[in-house]
């Protein structure tokens, strides 16, 4: 009997091993940035994901309105922006976009202003600030369990 | 509706997703995610 429990405990274990490293490693390496894709740069250049020189990027989903976490979190890749121009890859090597999921309200203008409070005042400085339509902006690259759902607006 | 902001995920040099570096209140490492940044460059 003692047996039977050792074997059900180790499948358990192995169950919950297994689900761990689906979550957290084979589900998000499966996502990938979609190539039909085209959104706008704040400054109104088009920018295709199909186009793409490969690069290092760091993808963040934020909305202007948002009054603490976006802005938080954007002044640490900031930082990190200040120190990868030190090593003298940003730009070059690696790029940084940011994304509103609230773009019905995220116009051009406001997103600039959202890009200026972190030191980036126009595309072609190695991070750009991008909307889209509902639709585009789904199809960003955020694993299932991690679904990002865009903004209710209105 | 669920609103998930300050999401960030680090691609790899193919666009594949390597992981996510900060989402919500979580902290954003600046030092790792330099970290993997650095090992990912050829």
């Amino acid at each position: 009997m003692r047996k039977w429990y050792t074997i059900a405990a180790c499948l358990v274990l192995f169950g919950i091993g297994a689900g761990i490293f689906y979550f957290t490693v084979y589900k998000p390496s499966a996502a990938r940035l979609p190539h039909d894709v085209t959104m706008e740069t704040a400054w109104g250049r088009p920018y295709a994901f199909g186009d793409l020189p490969p690069k290092v990027r760091l993808v963040e989903f934020i909305y202007t309105n948002c009054p603490d976490i976006c802005p938080n979190t954007t002044m640490q890749m900031a930082k990190l922006r200040d120190r990868l121009e030190s090593a003298g890859v940003f730009g070059r090597d690696v790029e940084f976009i940011t994304i509103t999921i609230d773009p019905a309200r995220d116009t051009k203008e406001k997103l600039q202003t959202y890009a200026r409070t972190f030191g980036v005042t126009g595309d072609g400085q190695g991070w750009v600030f991008l909307r889209g339509s509902e639709d585009e902006t789904k199809k960003q690259p955020t694993p299932s369990i991690f679904n990002t759902e865009t903004r209710a607006t209105g | 509706m669920i609103v998930h902001t300050a999401l960030a995920y680090l691609l790899d040099r193919d666009g594949r997703v390597i992981e996510q570096v900060g989402m919500g209140t979580s902290r954003f490492h600046v030092d790792d995610v330099y970290e993997t940044i650095m090992n990912e460059l050829p």
